[in-house]
C-alpha cells in the first residue's frame, strides 16, 4: 500500500468562526429546485449559524454562498427529506433543522436573478415541533414503507424516541427499566426496523410495527435481536447493498464493524488508528449485480482510509487538521467529491490525488555536491567531534576548562570555636566536646554559558562541610558565586587526612563534559592540640629533608602550634578526636639539632597520617615554590628514582604489625556484621511466617500462644537489630582507624628511595579512604590489587611475565581467604622495605629499629610470627634492638631462613620457573650490605613491567577517536 | 446624464493583494506597506530556517500579512497573507550550529493556489529566557482577528449580516446614512431593499428576505457610476477583481436622491480606499501582558512532550532564495511540475470518489501496490 494525498478543489471558511462544528453539522443534499441540480452543502454550527453553499467552480466565489442565517438555537443536526405530505413536486425536499428543543422544517425556495449574485434563497418555515425533552439526534425514513413521504424519529438525551408521522401526529416511545445513554438510532428500510445502540453496548433491533404499537403492548419493547458490540461507538449508518440484505456499518472507538440486518456479523475490522468519522456508500445500484460497499474512514492524524468491505484499497493524507465530518457528494462539475468539515468550520471539497504523498519531498539542496567541499565539511565535522572527545592533550583541555570556569578554593589556617552546632546539626556527643572548626571560601566564576554545573566538596570521613554539593542548571556566562564553607567534626572518628577536595563538573551548552578539581588542607589545630613531648614511643619514623629550600625546623611544618620564631626541637601533639578519656593519643615530632632529620614517634598508628601528610606535602610545596622541579609533569620512566627523594626521604621502615592489626580488627567486624545480618534474616523469616499464621488463623481459634511467640520474636528481632547498629558503629570507627593505618603506610612509601614506577603502583593500590560495600568488604576488594603486586606487578621477583600466578589465585578461590590476603599484604610491605633498604645510598645511618612490642600480637599464629621474623631478617639482622627481641623471644633465634622463606605461598611454587629464580634471590638475601646491589634488585623488581599508556587503556576499552 | 468615476491606474494597482498572496523577495517589501496596513508587532532575531538559514531577520506582523525580511541580505524577504495561511503552530527546534540549544520556531503552512508552502521561522536570539515566552503569540492573535474581520475587507453576498431587520454593526463602524426604497436590479422583477452607508462598506439588503443582501467594503469597489438603464438612471457599482468583478445595479427614486447618494458614495469611496480600515485593532503591549499572565498559568501546566521537538539541521548549503522549492511542503509537487500536471479530477469508479487522472499506462492497482523505491521514476 502507498499513501497518497487529498487535493483540495474548493474551500471556504464558514461564517461562524467561534462556533464549533461536529459530525452532524454537515449535510450534502438536493432540494429539487432545478432540473440539473447538483448537491448543496449545508453547514449548521453549534452556535446556530446555518449556511448553504453551492460550489460552482474549483475555487470559492462570493456567489457560492447562497444563504447564511443566524438561528436562535444551536443546530444539532441537519436533514433533508420529504417531510411534508402536501407537496406537489415529487423531487422537492425539505430541510429539517434539529435544535435542542425543537425540530424546524423549512421549505427552501429559490428566486433566480439575472446574474449569479442576483439569485436568492429563502427559507420558508413549514413546521416546527417543540419537544418536552432535549433532543440528541434524529433519524428519518419511509417508516412502515410509506410511499411518497418520510417520517422521522427524534432521539432524546434520555434515550426516549419520539416518532413524527403524518403532519402533527406524534407519539413517544419510552423504554422501560434502565435509562439509556443517547446514541444514534438508525432505520433500515428493507426490514422496516430500527437499530438502537443501548447503554449496555448492545445493538438492538426493534421492528417499526412493535414500536408503533408499543403504547398498547408494553411487552413489545423486546428487541427482535440483540448483538453485543463490546465498545462505545462513534457513528453508525445503514447501507443497502443487495436486494436481500442491508448492512449496518458501525464505527466503534477501536473497530469498524459491519452487521447484516439479521444481526449477523459481516466483519469486524480492528483499526490501528483512532477514527474520527466515516462515510459508507454503495457504488452501483443494489438491485444490480456488482454493487460494491465502500467506506471512507478518517483518522485523527488526518488520513483518509478507503475500504471495500473490510479490505483497504486506498489511503491518503490531508495537509489540514483532520476533519470532523465527511460526506461524499456530487457537486457541480465534480462528481464523487469528498466534502469535509473541520472543527473550526473550514468546509472543503476535495478529491483524491494520484501522486503519492511520501515520495515528493523535494531535495532541499539541489546543487551538485562538490567533492572538495564535502570533504571540507566532513573534516570540519570530524574536527568538531574530535574537539569534544579528544582527550590526548589533557593539559590543554584542563586549561580550557579552567578558563571556562574559574574557581578558587581556600581554607583559613586559623581555627575558630564559634561553630553553630545546632544549626549545622552536629550530633550531641560531638558537640559536647567543643571541637574547633575551620572556615573555607569557594569562589566560582563562569566565563562561558553552561548547561549544567555540579560542585561537590569531599571531606575525610568524620569531617563534614556545611555545604557539600551545589547544582546549577542553565548558567549564563559571566555569573559568579561565592560560597562560604564551614568544616567541622561531625563524628568522633580518627581522621586520616586533612585534605579537602572540591570537584566542579560541568556540561557546556554543546554537551561536552569537563571536570575541575582543587584541594586545600584543613588546619592541623582542628585535630591536635600541643602537649608535652614524649621521650619514647612504640613506633618511630624518620624523615630526612634533602631539599635545600626547606629549613628542617619544626616551625616550617607546624606553624599552628609554635611561635613564629620558636626554635623548639620537639613538639608533642595530642589528638582531639575521638578524644577518649582513658587514652590520650600523643605524637611527638623531634627535629634533629645537627642534621636535617625529623623523627616522628607515637604509640598509636592513628596519630601519624595527618602529621606525615603535613611534613611531606609542606616539603614538596616549599620546594616546588622554589621552582626547581616539576613533579607530576613527566611520565615515569623505567629505572627513574622516586623524584620525591630529592626533597624528602623516609627511612625504610613500615610498622607492619600495627597496620595488619587494624586490618584484622576491621575484617573481624565485617565477619560479625555478616553473621549478624544472617541472624536477623532468620529472625525476619520467622517473623513473617508467624504473621502469616496469624492471618490465616480463623477467628475462633485461641491466639494466646501465637501472640506470645510473636512478641518474643519481635523483642528478639529488635535486640539483634540494635546489636547490628552497634556493630556498624564499631565498623565505622575501625574503618577510620584502618584509613589512618593505610595512609601511614602510603606516606612512608611515598617518600621511600625506590623506583618511581614502583611508588606509583603501590600508592595506587593502597588507596584511601577505605570503602566497604555490602557485597564486598575492603579486604576482598583489595585482594586482587595486592595479588597483582605480588604476582605480576613491578614487585614480582620473576622476570617471567607469566600470568599463571595471577589467574590461579583468582580463579581457584571461590571464597575469600583472609589469611592469604594478610600474608600477601605483609609480604608486600616486606619487599618494599627490603628494596628501599637495599637501594639506599646510606642505609645504615638512617634505618631505625622497629619495635613490635604490642603484647596482644605476641599470641598470633606461628605463620604470622614467622613473617615478622622474615621482616626483621630483611631489615638486616643487626637492626632490631634488644628490647624488641626481648619482647618476642620466640623470634630471636629464628634463622629458619631458607625453608621458611620458601614457604611464602605454596601456590607460587607451582610455577617452577619462579622457584628457580627465587632461590638465588633468597641466597643473596642472606648476604649483608654491599652485595645487595643492582643484580639483586633486578630479581626483586620486574623490569619488564610497564604501566599501560592512556592510548592502550582507551583502545582496550574500545573508545574511538 | 452620465457620470463616471474613472478608475485610475493608481487605483487599479491598489487592488488588495497583500492578504491573499504569498510573495517571495519583492523589492522593498517591508518599507512599502499598503495604506491602512499597520505593523502591529515586530519580532526580532528571527531566521527563515527553510529558505534563508543563517540570516537573522525581523518578523513584522501587520494587519494583513506576515513579513519576514533578512537583515543581512536586503533583497531577501517573504510576505505571507493571512488568507493563505492554512495552519500555524509553534515548535521547539534544536539548532545544530547553535550548540543544540532548543529554540522556539513558528511553523506556517500556506496554501497558494494548488501549492502548499511550509515556512519555519526560528528564534535565533539564543536567549534561553525567550524559549519559554510566547514570542509568536501576536501572529496567532492577529491571524484570528483577521479571520473574524472578513467583512471589513471582502465582498459578502447573502451573509448573515442582518438581524431582525437591522444591520449588525461591526466594531469601529459608523453608519453615515440609510436609504430606504432601493431597487436591486439583479433580477427581472427587482428587489426592494435599503442601503446602509457606513465608513467601512456599503450594505444593501432586501426588505422581503433578510438573507438576500450585499455587504461591499469600499476596498472592493472598483468604480461607482450613474448609468442609464432600462429601468431609468441607475447607480452602477463595479466590484474589484478580488471582489468577483460583479456589476451591481440599483435604482433609487427620485433622481435627486440618487445623485445625492452617488456623491456621498464617491467621496466615501475615495476616502476609504485611500485610508481603509481593515478592522484589526491589536495592541501588542496589552496582548503581551495578557500573554504573560496566561503563560504563567500555562507554565504550571506545561509538560514535556517529545512530539513538540523537532530536530533541525540548518547547515545546508546556501541557495538562491528564489527557489521556492525550499518552502514546498511534503506531499506537494514543485511549482513547475504542478503547472504541468494540474488536470481536472474525474470520477474514479474503483474508489467511488473523484480523483486526479492516473498517469497514462498505469492502473490504480499499480499505484497502490507500488513500492516506495519504484515510485520515484514516475515523476518523469
Amino acid at each position: 500500500m502507498s499513501l497518497f494525498n487529498v487535493c483540495s478543489w474548493w474551500t471556504t471558511q464558514c461564517g461562524d468562526i467561534t462556533g464549533d462544528y461536529d459530525v452532524a453539522s454537515l449535510l450534502c443534499a438536493r432540494f429539487g429546485l432545478e432540473t440539473q441540480e447538483k448537491d448543496y452543502l449545508i453547514v449548521g454550527s453549534q452556535s446556530g449559524q446555518l449556511s448553504i453553499y453551492y460550489p460552482h467552480a474549483n475555487a470559492f466565489d462570493a456567489t457560492d454562498l447562497l444563504l447564511e442565517t443566524q438561528l436562535a438555537a444551536p443546530i444539532l443536526g441537519l436533514y433533508a427529506g420529504k417531510f411534508s405530505g402536501n407537496v406537489r413536486n415529487e423531487n422537492l425536499n425539505q430541510l429539517a433543522v434539529l435544535q435542542p428543543n425543537a425540530i424546524v422544517i423549512y421549505n427552501v425556495q429559490t428566486i433566480s436573478g439575472l446574474a449569479e449574485y442576483g439569485a436568492q434563497l429563502k427559507l420558508q418555515l413549514q413546521a416546527e415541533h417543540k419537544f418536552q425533552r432535549v433532543a440528541f439526534s434524529m433519524c428519518q425514513g419511509h417508516f412502515g414503507q410509506v410511499k411518497g413521504r418520510e417520517f422521522f424519529c427524534v432521539v432524546h438525551l434520555d434515550g426516549t424516541l419520539t416518532f413524527y408521522e403524518q403532519d402533527g401526529i406524534s407519539y413517544e416511545c419510552r423504554f422501560p427499566g434502565q435509562r439509556s445513554l443517547p446514541a444514534p438510532v438508525v432505520y433500515c428500510e428493507r426490514t422496516d426496523s430500527f437499530f438502537r445502540f443501548s447503554a449496555t453496548w448492545h445493538l438492538q433491533c426493534f421492528s417499526y410495527q412493535d414500536l408503533s404499537h408499543s403504547l398498547v403492548t408494553k411487552s413489545s419493547y423486546q428487541p427482535i435481536w440483540s448483538q453485543c458490540i463490546g465498545e462505545g461507538i462513534l457513528d453508525m449508518r445503514v447501507v443497502q447493498l443487495k436486494e436481500t440484505c442491508s448492512y449496518i456499518m458501525i464505527l466503534g472507538e477501536r473497530n469498524f464493524i459491519s452487521l447484516d440486518d439479521n444481526g449477523k456479523f459481516n466483519f469486524i475490522l480492528k483499526l490501528d488508528y483512532a477514527p474520527k468519522c466515516f462515510h459508507s456508500f454503495v457504488v452501483g445500484y443494489y438491485w444490480e449485480p456488482g454493487a460494491r460497499l465502500i467506506t471512507a474512514i478518517v483518522s485523527d492524524t488526518a488520513k483518509l482510509h478507503i475500504y471495500e468491505e473490510a479490505n483497504i484499497i486506498w489511503a491518503a493524507q490531508w495537509q489540514q487538521p483532520a476533519p470532523v465530518a465527511i460526506q461524499r457528494s456530487n457537486v457541480q462539475s465534480l462528481a464523487g467529491s469528498i466534502v469535509t468539515l473541520s472543527a473550526t468550520g473550514q468546509l472543503t471539497v476535495g478529491y483524491l490525488g494520484a501522486q503519492p504523498y511520501q515520495f515528493q519531498v523535494q531535495p532541499l539542496n539541489q546543487e551538485e555536491l562538490s567533492f572538495a567541499q564535502a570533504h571540507k565539511q566532513l573534516q570540519q565535522l570530524e574536527d568538531e567531534i574530535k574537539e569534544s572527545v579528544d582527550i590526548r592533550d589533557m593539559d590543554a583541555l584542563n586549561q580550557q576548562a579552567a578558563d571556562q570556569v574559574r574557581f578558587s578554593f581556600s581554607i583559613q589556617p586559623e581555627v575558630c570555636d564559634d561553630l553553630d552546632t545546632l544549626l549545622l546539626d552536629v550530633p550531641a556527643d560531638v558537640a559536647v566536646k567543643e571541637l574547633p572548626s575551620a572556615k573555607g571560601l569557594l569562589k566560582l566564576k563562569m566565563k562561558a554559558e553552561l548547561a549544567e554545573l555540579q560542585l561537590v566538596v569531599q571531606t575525610p570521613s568524620g569531617v563534614r562541610c556545611s555545604q557539600d554539593s551545589l547544582s546549577l542548571v542553565d548558567v549564563p556566562a559571566g555569573s559568579s558565586r561565592e560560597i562560604p564553607l564551614d568544616f567541622y567534626m561531625a563524628e568522633l572518628l580518627h581522621v586520616h587526612t586533612t585534605r579537602v577536595e572540591v570537584f566542579v563538573s560541568f556540561l557546556s551548552t554543546r554537551g561536552i563534559p569537563r571536570v575541575l578539581q582543587q584541594s586545600a588542607y584543613l588546619p592541623l589545630s582542628m585535630f591536635y592540640r600541643s602537649c608535652q613531648p614524649q621521650k619514647a614511643a612504640g613506633i618511630k619514623l624518620t624523615y630526612t629533608i634533602t631539599s635545600k629550600h626547606v629549613p628542617p625546623k619544626l616551625n616550617t611544618f607546624f606553624r599552628e602550634f609554635l611561635e613564629p620564631d620558636s626554635e623548639a626541637h620537639a613538639l608533642g601533639l595530642q589528638l582531639l578526636c575521638p578524644g577518649l578519656e582513658k587514652l590520650s593519643e600523643v605524637i611527638t615530632v623531634v627535629a634533629a639539632k645537627n642534621s636535617t632529620r625529623l623523627r616522628i614517634q607515637s604509640d598509636h598508628v592513628e596519630t601519624f597520617a595527618m602529621i606525615l601528610e603535613r611534613i611531606v606535602e609542606t616539603t614538596l610545596q616549599l620546594d616546588s615554590a622554589a621552582g626547581l622541579l616539576k613533579m607530576h609533569k613527566k611520565k615515569p620512566k623505567r629505572g627513574v628514582r622516586n623524584r620525591c627523594v630529592e626533597r624528602i626521604i623516609a627511612a625504610p621502615f613500615i610498622p607492619i604489625q600495627p597496620i595488619l592489626h587494624r586490618a584484622d580488627v576491621h575484617h573481624e567486624t565485617q565477619q560479625n556484621i555478616r553473621k549478624q545480618t544472617e541472624q536477623l534474616e532468620v529472625l525476619w523469616q520467622q517473623f513473617k511466617s508467624l504473621q502469616r499464621e496469624l492471618q490465616e488463623q480463623s477467628e475462633s481459634e485461641p491466639k494466646e500462644t501465637l501472640t506470645m511467640q510473636i512478641e518474643a520474636n519481635y523483642d528478639h528481632l529488635i535486640l539483634e537489630g540494635d546489636k547490628l547498629v552497634e556493630i556498624r558503629r564499631d565498623e565505622q570507627r575501625q574503618r577510620g582507624d584502618l584509613n589512618c593505618a593505610v595512609a601511614l603506610a602510603k606516606w612512608i612509601i611515598y617518600a621511600l628511595n625506590l623506583e618511581e614506577r614502583v611508588v606509583n603502583v603501590v600508592s595506587s593500590v593502597l588507596s584511601v579512604p577505605v570503602e566497604d560495600w555490602t557485597e564486598l568488604s575492603w579486604e576482598e576488594s583489595m585482594a586482587p590489587g595486592i595479588d597483582m603486586l605480588h604476582h605480576f606487578g613491578p614487585l614480582m621477583r620473576s622476570k617471567s611475565t607469566s600470568t599463571h600466578g595471577l589467574l590461579d589465585g583468582n580463579s581457584t578461590k571461590d571464597t575469600f581467604d583472609y589469611g592469604r590476603f594478610r600474608r600477601h599484604f605483609a609480604t608486600l610491605f616486606d619487599r618494599i622495605v627490603r628494596l628501599a633498604t637495599s637501594s639506599s645510598d646510606e642505609p645504615t645511618s638512617q634505618q631505625q629499629p622497629a619495635a613490635m612490642e604490642q603484647p596482644a600480637e605476641a599470641a598470633q599464629t606461628a605463620q604470622q610470627t614467622d613473617e615478622i621474623g622474615n621482616m626483621e631478617r630483611m631489615l638486616g639482622g643487626d637492626k632490631p634492638t634488644a628490647a624488641a627481641r626481648a619482647a618476642k623471644p620466640n623470634l630471636s633465634s629464628s634463622l629458619e631462613a631458607v625453608e621458611d622463606a620458601e614457604e611464602y605461598d605454596e601456590e607460587d611454587l607451582r610455577d617452577t620457573g619462579y622457584r628457580k629464580d627465587y632461590g638465588p634471590a633468597v641466597a643473596s638475601d642472606q648476604q649483608p650490605g654491599e652485595q645487595q646491589t643492582k643484580a639483586k634488585r633486578s630479581e626483586w623488581v620486574n623490569e619488564d613491567f610497564e604501566l599501560p599508556t592512556t592510548e592502550e587503556l582507551f583502545s582496550d576499552l574500545g573508545i574511538w577517536w | 446624464m452620465l457620470k463616471t468615476l474613472a478608475k485610475s491606474d493608481a487605483q487599479h494597482q491598489s487592488l488588495l493583494w497583500e492578504d491573499k498572496q504569498v510573495k517571495f523577495d519583492s523589492p522593498q517589501q517591508y518599507t512599502r506597506l499598503r495604506s491602512g496596513e499597520k505593523v502591529l508587532d515586530t519580532i526580532h532575531h528571527i531566521e527563515d530556517t527553510k529558505g534563508n538559514p543563517g540570516d537573522t531577520g525581523k518578523l513584522l506582523v501587520t494587519n494583513l500579512r506576515i513579513i519576514w525580511h533578512s537583515l543581512v541580505h536586503k533583497k531577501f524577504n517573504l510576505s505571507i497573507g493571512y488568507a493563505r495561511i492554512g495552519n500555524t503552530n509553534t515548535r521547539l527546534v534544536h539548532m545544530h550550529t547553535k550548540g543544540r540549544i532548543p529554540s522556539q520556531a513558528l511553523y506556517i503552512l500556506a496554501l497558494s493556489n494548488e501549492t502548499r508552502f511550509e515556512f519555519l521561522f526560528t528564534d535565533v536570539s539564543g536567549e534561553t529566557a525567550r524559549r519559554d515566552q510566547p514570542i509568536f503569540a501576536s501572529v496567532f492573535d492577529v491571524h484570528l482577528l483577521y479571520q473574524r474581520t472578513f467583512l471589513y475587507r471582502d465582498l459578502k453576498l447573502r451573509g448573515a449580516i442582518v438581524q431582525a431587520g437591522q444591520l449588525i454593526i461591526l466594531p469601529e463602524e459608523q453608519v453615515y446614512s440609510q436609504v430606504q426604497g432601493v431597487w436591486n436590479l439583479s433580477s427581472d422583477q427587482g428587489n426592494l431593499g435599503c442601503f446602509v452607508v457606513t465608513n467601512v462598506r456599503l450594505v444593501w439588503y432586501a426588505d422581503a428576505n433578510e438573507t438576500f443582501n450585499i455587504s461591499l467594503p469600499y476596498l472592493q469597489i472598483d468604480s461607482v457610476r450613474i448609468r442609464e438603464s432600462k429601468y431609468g438612471p441607475a447607480l452602477v457599482i463595479e466590484t474589484a477583481e478580488t471582489g468577483g468583478g460583479y456589476v451591481l445595479g440599483f435604482r433609487i427614486d427620485p433622481v435627486e436622491r440618487l445623485n445625492e447618494l452617488f456623491k456621498e458614495l464617491c467621496s466615501l469611496h475615495t476616502i476609504y480606499t485611500e485610508q481603509p480600515n481593515f478592522g484589526i485593532s491589536y495592541d501588542p503591549q496589552d496582548a503581551r501582558q495578557r500573554v504573560a499572565a496566561a503563560a504563567e498559568e500555562a507554565a504550571q501546566a506545561t509538560q514535556f512532550k517529545i512530539d513538540d521537538y523537532q530536530e533541525m539541521d540548518e547547515r545546508q548549503e546556501r541557495e538562491i532564495n528564489t527557489k521556492l522549492n525550499n518552502y514546498l511542503a511534503d506531499g506537494c509537487l514543485g511549482v513547475l511540475a504542478n503547472e504541468q500536471t494540474t488536470r481536472e479530477p474525474v470520477y474514479c469508479k474503483e474508489l467511488g470518489f473523484a480523483m486526479e487522472p492516473i498517469p497514462d499506462g498505469y492502473k490504480l492497482q499499480d499505484l497502490w501496490h507500488v513500492l516506495p523505491t519504484k515510485m520515484s521514476t514516475y515523476d518523469e
